[in-house]
Formats: structure tokens, C-alpha cells, sequence
């Protein structure tokens, strides 16, 4: 196998970057919590492409992506439950799923 | 860099970068597609190609996760939410977005590109390891193993964690437990 | 017998399990929660039985298990059983380290805590009205209270300590607030749990500075590294170690309700009255005793006046509370101002090295505290929920049983001869007497005893007062004593349980009676609280004379509360509350202490904001309005100028203020994403530039 790391890693960081994009730019609560699951996914390539191509430098340190990636995940999953959670509690307070339209900050 | 190309006609590389191109596009089509159902299984989509990817890498029980996870539960939920709130038919609103200070479309892409290119530039002139080894990765009694021992604490906790994200969803999602 | 001590463990595991059943299901058990916090409760009772027979026939520690050791460090006990340190966190080089012990003090405080909780869990079974809704709240509560306690007696180290001494914190002000709809219970438990935080901060504070210094929180490692330390002779070492030690103690104060931190805990009363009996009388406010018995090595090893301050911290609050007590119309607030007092007699005795005397006082008072308590309790119930004494009276006709038990208490604590009151106050009085003060303050040696003396006085004066204004003479309000009826058999068995130890828990450690009988057993609890380098030279007679001090106050006050209020007219004692008005008003109100902290603490803050409010617009708003005078003097001498030069300086300030805050205030817009994207592009650049730079 001879793919080099930079492929992976640039396709995490586009990940990231597409992610980031629509999170900042989409005004639709339930999409920015998928653009932030998306970011999150762009992490965990990242993590494992390193962990793929350190496994014969380091394998003790590399073992334990898998791990970290599996905590990430279950992270995001109770975020995920928790956000969408809060997001339909605003949608039946405020009846507004448009994030722009919850400005309580607004200075 | 090596100047060698000879990994362009390798399987491994086509068959990689058939799922980025998969990834990618349904990734930025998550961005533009107009219906947010089409979004969710977009991401869905996103997410499967991510999942292939990591079997690339040998690791079969991340990708079995990220498949039950992310393309299965996480979708799965996000879509009941857009059920839910009943907010199927409300469509991306691109007018305004650009007038919007500072977040117009085009500039947080930028942002977003020269993040990507960034992280590439920086990886490209990192001493990285050229290319993967051969022979496995973990596997899964490795991480089955690492998981009960060592971050068996860890694990509890993330547990516990769910446990609270769970007590916590319903809590703030049952409106029928407060009106009786 | 071994195996009881060798899984002492399970005595605090029990109740935390128990406690988590029945949080889990309270919905389940409603009502029926007091069957599974009995039941466990018994085992662990039963347990600590087992521990504390075992620890007897071994010998324990004592005189014969420090010999066996070889040698015997100062201060420090030799433990039945003590699990392998496990090491919670290392700090560098130096290992946090955690572990359980039995000794001989931990023991009895198992046995004690144990006792007292399963009696208050099964008195509450019948406590509560049957509208009561946090029935399962209240169990749970006092489980995980009593596994506090108990880890608390079984930790080997500070920091184990630490961590079940806020476990005690919260149950304590969850079971105050049992009422929260109601706004006393909110105020005290808020109060209560405030006023303890003080000390629980200066004694996290004293740990850290302990451990900065001696780098261990054993008990082990610190007996052996403190007098290292103070023989060293540094005196940044010294001083840092008596500061630590007396951080140390304002956890103690705080917890054990010692002044001035005592304001809480008459407050505290708010809650419901069984919890009241195990937490604020008979345990939890006893962890403070404990933590500086068990301390020892700490505050004796540290410089002598620490204990010196720690022993007339003990006695001012004694007797000052006592004073207090006598002036209060509450049931349980008598008693929660007796506690105080009574704690600060321990507290005063183990900082005057009566080390045994302090623990045994400690058991002792627990006893018959939580007697007194539940029999309060009972008394509340039977009078239709009335705490007034005012509205008492001639009660002993209508709730026999509970006269019995009260009046046994009531003896005890007033330290009538033959109860265990007596015998542990009559130690406690031989300590303050054999007590030489640290050189400097030899005037100062005989100060506590005088003021113990004082206390045992007022205790036995306002017990009384207590007793008659309840039982004796006629009902004050004949509407709530023709209702009075006894208490239920699950709240009077008890009361009978607690009546044997309060009556007879004195003997263990009789004096007197061992002279006079020649009977070694009587000196038993003497050996058993034994600490190895507390030495007491009892100067022959003394202990004869102490006791007949002792009891001629305790019969005196007794003596005088009758003649108050058996003998003497109402109108004559108000003539009497006419003569000492000022006395008396400083007295009821309990010497202002609560107004003080509000004049300090509250309106302190607020006199504070009056003054710089004054300075702004005395100081601030002159300098700007002598600017304004400035300016218009320069205006009028010259138009011009005024006109074609400040005008257009002041609107192009104005304008770039205007222009500036438009700017900022665009930035604030209150969209989440606009924010993210801020902090992203922030982020994006920095980096950037750091690789630039580089």
C-alpha cells in the first residue's frame, strides 16, 4: 500500500473545511448540528490516518486512536441527542428553527 | 516528496479516491441542496464514504462504528428531529444570507479553503511517513482489550455520559410528563 | 470477629448502596423506604459490633500495641486493620495515597454512628405526617449522610476525610432544606451550608499548606514527618506548619459550629427533627471533634499555641452558647445552642490534651444528645407539630414514655451523678484542671476550667428550665395539650434503645467508682482511648475535687432552675427580666452575632458602595465639572478659539466614540455563528502568523 499520508489528511481538512463552512453559513439549527458532526468525522480521520501511518514508529501511541476516535464518537452522540434535544424545545417555545432568530445575546 | 507516482496506479489509490470524491461532493452538497431531508441523508452518505476510508486503513471496528453511529443513529435521529418539529418543507433562505456582516457565503469558504489548504500545506512539509506499512492495525480483541483494562475509567465515564445525555434529551423533549 | 474487622469496609458500603436503591426507587418505595434503610442499617450496626468486639479481645492499640510495635510515635494509633494504601494521585514524586483503618477511636464511632442512624431511621418511619411527599429523599439522605460519616471514621488520610466531609456537607444541607417550600429551611440550609464552606475552604487551604510541607495526608505519614519538620528548627517551616494547622482547625469550627461560625446551626433546626438528631447533634456536627482528635499529630506536633487556641476557642464557645440556650424559647433551638456548647467542650478538652476525655465526651454526648433529640421530636409530634415552649407544659401526664427518655437525657447532659453525662464531663473538667498553659500565658491556666465550671452551671440551669417549661407545671395552651398523645411504638422503641448508653455509657470510664470498688473495668475506656504521648499527671485528690465541683454545679444549676420557674411567680421572674434589661436583650438576641455578620458582611458591602458612590460624585463628578469650568473660562476668553477648535476636538471625539461603538456593537450581534466564525478566522490567523514568524 503506498498511498501517501497527504491524500487522507487533506481529505480530513477538507472535511473540516466543508463542515465549517456550512456551519457557519446555514441558518438552520438541526443542519449546523450535521455540519458539526461532519467536523467532528473530519477529526477522527485525521486521528486514524496518523495512527495507519505511525503504526510501525510507535505502535503503543498509535493504539490508541482507535480508542480516542471511539470516545469522540460517543461524544458526538450525546451531543447530537442533547442538541437536537434543545433544538425542538426552542422550535416549541419559539416556534423558529432559524438560528439567527434566537439573538437573545444580541448586545 | 518522492517524485515516484508509481502508488497512482495502485488500487488502494483508486479505490481512495473514488470515496474522498464521494465524501467530498456529498459533503458540499449537504451545503447547497436546498431540502434539509436531502441534507441529512447526504451526510448519511458523507459518513459511509468516511466509514470506507477507514477500512482502507484496516480499521474494521472504527468503520463498523462509524457506520452504526453516525450513518445509522445519528441520521436516523436527526431526521426523526426534522420530522419532529415538523420543519421538513423549510428550505435554505440564500437571499439573506449575504447581506449578512461578514458571514456571506463566499468569505466563510474562503475561510473554511484556507483552513483546508493550511493543514495541507503544513502536512506536505512536515517529515510525515510516505506511506503506510504493511501488516494489520489494531484489532478489534486489541481494542476490546485497551478498552476494558486501561481506559476501563474512561469508558464508565463515557457511559455515565450517555446515561446523562439520554435522561437529559428526555427530559427536555417530554412536554407530556410536565402536564399531568 | 476477624472477619467483621477485616471487611470493616462494608459498614460504609451498605448505606451508600442503600442509599442509592432507594434514590433509584423511591417511586417504587414511597412510604416503604424505611424498611430498606433499616434493615440495612441493623446489618451494618450488627457489623460494627463484630468490628468493635474484635478490636476489644485483640487488645487494640492502646498502651499493649504500641509496645508490641516496638516503638510508639507521638500522637500516632496503631490500627486493627488498615487496607494497602492506594495511591488516588501523584503529585510528582508524591503520591496522594488513600486507605482504610480501624483503631480503637474508629470503632467506637462506627458502633455510634451506626446506632444512632438505624435508631433515627426507625423513629422516622413513624416521624413524618402521611401527606409527607419526600419521604425516599429524606432515606437517601441520611444513608449517604451516614456513609460520609463512616468513610470519615475510616479513612486513613486528610484528603479521603476531606472528600466525606463534603459528602456530610451536602446530605446536611439537602436534609435542612427538606422543606423547601417553606422559607426558613431554604434560608437555613443556604446559611448552613455558607457558613461551613468558610471552614471547609480554610481547611482545604490547611491541607494543601500541610502537604506542601510534609509531602504525605496519612496519619502515619504525618505523625512521623511533622516533628521531623519542627525539629528542624526553620521557622518558615514552623510557622507555615501552625498556620496550616490552624486553617486545619477553621474546618473543625466550621463543621463543629465553634465561634463564630456557629451561626448556622441553630438554623439548621429547620429540618425535619430525626435528621436533626443524627446530623445536627449526635454526628456530623461531632466530625469536627473527631477531625481534630484525630489530627492530632498535627495540631500537637505544631507549635503549642495552636492547641492553646483551639482549646479557648472550645471554651469561649461553650459557655457562650450555654448562655444563649438559657434564654431561648424554641425546644429545638435549646438543644441546637446545647449542642454548640457542648461541642466546644470537646473541642476545648482535646486541645487541652485530654485527649480520651474529648472522645469519650464525644460517644457520651452522642448518646444522649440524639435521645434528647428524638425525644424533642416526639414531643413536636404529640403537640401537633408546636416547637414553643411557651404553649408546653405538664406534658409528662399525657406522653409517659417519652418523659422517661427525656428525662434521662436531661439528667445526662446536666451531668446529674451516675449518668454519662457526669462521668464525661467530670473528665473533661479534671483536664481543663491538671491544664498548664504554654509558657507566657501561665495566668491564662486555670481560665478554661473556670469557664467549663460556668457552662456545667448554665447547661444544667437551662436543662432544667427546658424540662419544667415541657412537663411539668400546668399546660400553657389547653387546646394542644388536650390533642397530645404518645408517640407511635416506632418512635418510642428508639428512644429506649438510646436510653441504655445514655444512662449507663458513663461507666466504662468511672473514676470514682473504680477507686472506690477497685474495679479495673471501670477505667476501660481510659486504655481504650489511650493515645500514645498524651500524658496526664493527675495530682493526687484532684479528680475527688474536680468531681465534687463538678457536681455541686450541676445540682446548683439544676437547683436554681427549679426555684425559678417551680417556685418563683411569673411576675416576679419578668421583674427580674426588668432588672437586667440590657443583659437580657443582648442574651436573647444572641448576642447580635447574626446581626453582626449582617452588618459586616452585608451591610459592610453596602456602606462600602455608599462611599464610592459619595467619591464619584464628590471627587469624580467635581474633577469633571472644574474640566467643564476650565473649558467655558477658556471659552469665554476666547470665542475663536471656543468655537473653531474645541467644537470640532468635541464632536470629533463624540463622532469617534459614536463611530466606535457602532463598530462594537456590530460584533455583539448575538448570532452564535457569527461568533464561532470570529473565533475560527482568529484562530486561522494566529497560526498563520506564528508560522510566519517562525
Amino acid at each position: 500500500m503506498s498511498l501517501p499520508i497527504v491524500f487522507p489528511l487533506g481529505l480530513a481538512a477538507l472535511l473540516f473545511g466543508i463542515g465549517l463552512w456550512g456551519a457557519l453559513t446555514r441558518t438552520n439549527a438541526v443542519r449546523i448540528l450535521m455540519f458539526i458532526e461532519i467536523m467532528l468525522n473530519g477529526v477522527n480521520l485525521n486521528l486514524m490516518t496518523f495512527s495507519r501511518y505511525y503504526w510501525q514508529q510507535d505502535e503503543v501511541m498509535a493504539s490508541r486512536a482507535p480508542i480516542i476516535a471511539l470516545f469522540i464518537m460517543t461524544v458526538a452522540a450525546a451531543e447530537a441527542s442533547v442538541g437536537l434535544a434543545i433544538i425542538l424545545n426552542v422550535v416549541r417555545n419559539r416556534g423558529v428553527i432559524d438560528v439567527d432568530k434566537v439573538d437573545l445575546l444580541k448586545g | 516528496m518522492s517524485p515516484d507516482y508509481a502508488y497512482l496506479h495502485s488500487g488502494d489509490f483508486i479505490i481512495f479516491a473514488l470515496l474522498a470524491i464521494v465524501a467530498l461532493v456529498s459533503a458540499f452538497q449537504m451545503v447547497i441542496v436546498r431540502l434539509i431531508t436531502h441534507a441529512a441523508l447526504f451526510m448519511a452518505l458523507t459518513f459511509t464514504a468516511v466509514a470506507g476510508i477507514f477500512l482502507l486503513m484496516q480499521a474494521e471496528f472504527v468503520a463498523a462504528i462509524q457506520i452504526l453511529v453516525y450513518a445509522g443513529a445519528i441520521t436516523t435521529m436527526v431526521i426523526f428531529a426534522i420530522m419532529l418539529s415538523g420543519l421538513r418543507d423549510i428550505k435554505a433562505e440564500r437571499s439573506q444570507q449575504v447581506r449578512r456582516f461578514g458571514r456571506s457565503d463566499y468569505f466563510v469558504f474562503v475561510v473554511g479553503l484556507i483552513f483546508a489548504a493550511f493543514m495541507t500545506y503544513i502536512y506536505v512539509g512536515a517529515h510525515l511517513p510516505l506511506s503506510q506499512p504493511n501488516g494489520s492495525m489494531a484489532t478489534v480483541k486489541a481494542i476490546g482489550t485497551s478498552l476494558f483494562t486501561t481506559y476501563v475509567i474512561p469508558f464508565e465515564a463515557a457511559s455515565l455520559l450517555l446515561l446523562i445525555a439520554m435522561v437529559g434529551a428526555i427530559i427536555l423533549t417530554a412536554k407530556e410528563a410536565d402536564q399531568q | 470477629m476477624e472477619f467483621f474487622l477485616h471487611n470493616a469496609w462494608v459498614i460504609a458500603a451498605l448505606p451508600l448502596l442503600t442509599s442509592a436503591l432507594i434514590a433509584m426507587f423511591a417511586r417504587q418505595l414511597r412510604r416503604n423506604a424505611w424498611i430498606v434503610g433499616t434493615v440495612s442499617m441493623f446489618v451494618a450496626l450488627l457489623w460494627s459490633v463484630g468490628v468493635l468486639a474484635a478490636v476489644i479481645s485483640s487488645g487494640g492499640h492502646g498502651a499493649e500495641g504500641a509496645a508490641q510495635a516496638g516503638e510508639a510515635v507521638k500522637y500516632l494509633t496503631t490500627p486493627s486493620w488498615h487496607t494497602a494504601p492506594w495511591t488516588w494521585a501523584s503529585f510528582g514524586p508524591f503520591p496522594i495515597q488513600m486507605g482504610l483503618m480501624v483503631d480503637n477511636l474508629t470503632a467506637m464511632m462506627l458502633f455510634v454512628v451506626t446506632l444512632v442512624s438505624f435508631c433515627v431511621q426507625l423513629y422516622s418511619s413513624a416521624y413524618f405526617e402521611a401527606s409527607e411527599p419526600r419521604i425516599p429523599r429524606f432515606y437517601a439522605a441520611i444513608n449517604l449522610f451516614t456513609t460520609g460519616m463512616l468513610g470519615l471514621v475510616l479513612a486513613d488520610n486528610l484528603f479521603l476525610l476531606l472528600i466525606c466531609w463534603e459528602i456530610m456537607g451536602l446530605c446536611s444541607y439537602l436534609l435542612i432544606g427538606h422543606w423547601y417550600e417553606q422559607s426558613w429551611p431554604r434560608m437555613g440550609q443556604i446559611k448552613a451550608f455558607l457558613t461551613t464552606r468558610v471552614g471547609d475552604v480554610g481547611m482545604m487551604v490547611g491541607i494543601w499548606v500541610i502537604f506542601m510541607y510534609t509531602h504525605t495526608l496519612t496519619w502515619e505519614g504525618l505523625a512521623h514527618k511533622i516533628p521531623e519538620l519542627m525539629s528542624g528548627g526553620d521557622p518558615a517551616v514552623v510557622a507555615g506548619l501552625a498556620l496550616g494547622g490552624i486553617l486545619l482547625f477553621t474546618g473543625a469550627m466550621g463543621k463543629s459550629a465553634q465561634f463564630p461560625l456557629h451561626t448556622w446551626l441553630p438554623d439548621a433546626m429547620a429540618g425535619p427533627t430525626p435528621g436533626s438528631a443524627l446530623i445536627h447533634a449526635a454526628t456530623m456536627v461531632a466530625a469536627g471533634v473527631y477531625l481534630v482528635g484525630r489530627a492530632f499529630m498535627v495540631f500537637g506536633n505544631v507549635s503549642p499555641g495552636v492547641l492553646a487556641f483551639i482549646a479557648f476557642i472550645g471554651a469561649f464557645t461553650s459557655i457562650f452558647a450555654a448562655s444563649i440556650a438559657t434564654l431561648r424559647w424554641d425546644i429545638k433551638e435549646v438543644l441546637a445552642y446545647s449542642t454548640i456548647s457542648q461541642l466546644g467542650y470537646m473541642i476545648m478538652a482535646l486541645g487541652l490534651g485530654g485527649w480520651a476525655a474529648g472522645n469519650f465526651h464525644m460517644m457520651t454526648h452522642a448518646f444522649f444528645k440524639a435521645l434528647l433529640f428524638l425525644a424533642a421530636g416526639s414531643i413536636i409530634h404529640a403537640h401537633s407539630h408546636n416547637q414553643e415552649m411557651h404553649k408546653m407544659g405538664g406534658l409528662r401526664h399525657k406522653i409517659p414514655v417519652t418523659f422517661a427518655a427525656w428525662m434521662i437525657g436531661y439528667l445526662a447532659l446536666s451531668g446529674f451523678p451516675g449518668f454519662s453525662g457526669f462521668f464525661s464531663k467530670d473528665e473533661l473538667l479534671l483536664a481543663a484542671w491538671t491544664w498548664q498553659a504554654p509558657a507566657g500565658m501561665a495566668w491564662a491556666s486555670k481560665l478554661p476550667f473556670i469557664m467549663a465550671l460556668a457552662t456545667a452551671f448554665l447547661t444544667a440551669y437551662y436543662m432544667t428550665r427546658a424540662t419544667y417549661l415541657a412537663f411539668f407545671g400546668t399546660p400553657r395552651d389547653q387546646h394542644l395539650y388536650d390533642h397530645a398523645h404518645e408517640s407511635p411504638k416506632a418512635m418510642t422503641i428508639p428512644l429506649i434503645i438510646l436510653a441504655v448508653p445514655a444512662l449507663l455509657s458513663g461507666w466504662l470510664w468511672a473514676a470514682l467508682p473504680a477507686e472506690w470498688f477497685h474495679s479495673e473495668s471501670l477505667l476501660f475506656l481510659e486504655r481504650f482511648f489511650h493515645l500514645p504521648g498524651v500524658e496526664q499527671t493527675i495530682p493526687a485528690g484532684a479528680a475527688g475535687t474536680v468531681t465534687i465541683m463538678a457536681t455541686t454545679a450541676g445540682l446548683g444549676g439544676i437547683l436554681v432552675g427549679w426555684l425559678l420557674y417551680a417556685v418563683v411567680k411569673p411576675q416576679t421572674r419578668a421583674g427580674w427580666i426588668r432588672a437586667g434589661k440590657p443583659i437580657y436583650t443582648l442574651v436573647r438576641n444572641k448576642y447580635y452575632v447574626d446581626e453582626l455578620y449582617d452588618l459586616v458582611a452585608i451591610q459592610g458591602t453596602l456602606a462600602a458602595s455608599r462611599v464610592i458612590s459619595w467619591f464619584d460624585g464628590a471627587v469624580v463628578d467635581g474633577l469633571v465639572n472644574l474640566v467643564g469650568t476650565i473649558g467655558i473660562a477658556i471659552a469665554e476668553a476666547s470665542a475663536w478659539f471656543d468655537s473653531n477648535v474645541i467644537d470640532v476636538l468635541v464632536t470629533m471625539w463624540a463622532d469617534i466614540a459614536r463611530a466606535v461603538g457602532g463598530v462594537l456593537r456590530r460584533i455583539s450581534t448575538g448570532y452564535v455563528q457569527q461568533y464561532m466564525l470570529t473565533f475560527i478566522v482568529v484562530i486561522v490567523a494566529s497560526v498563520l502568523l506564528f508560522q510566519v514568524i517562525r
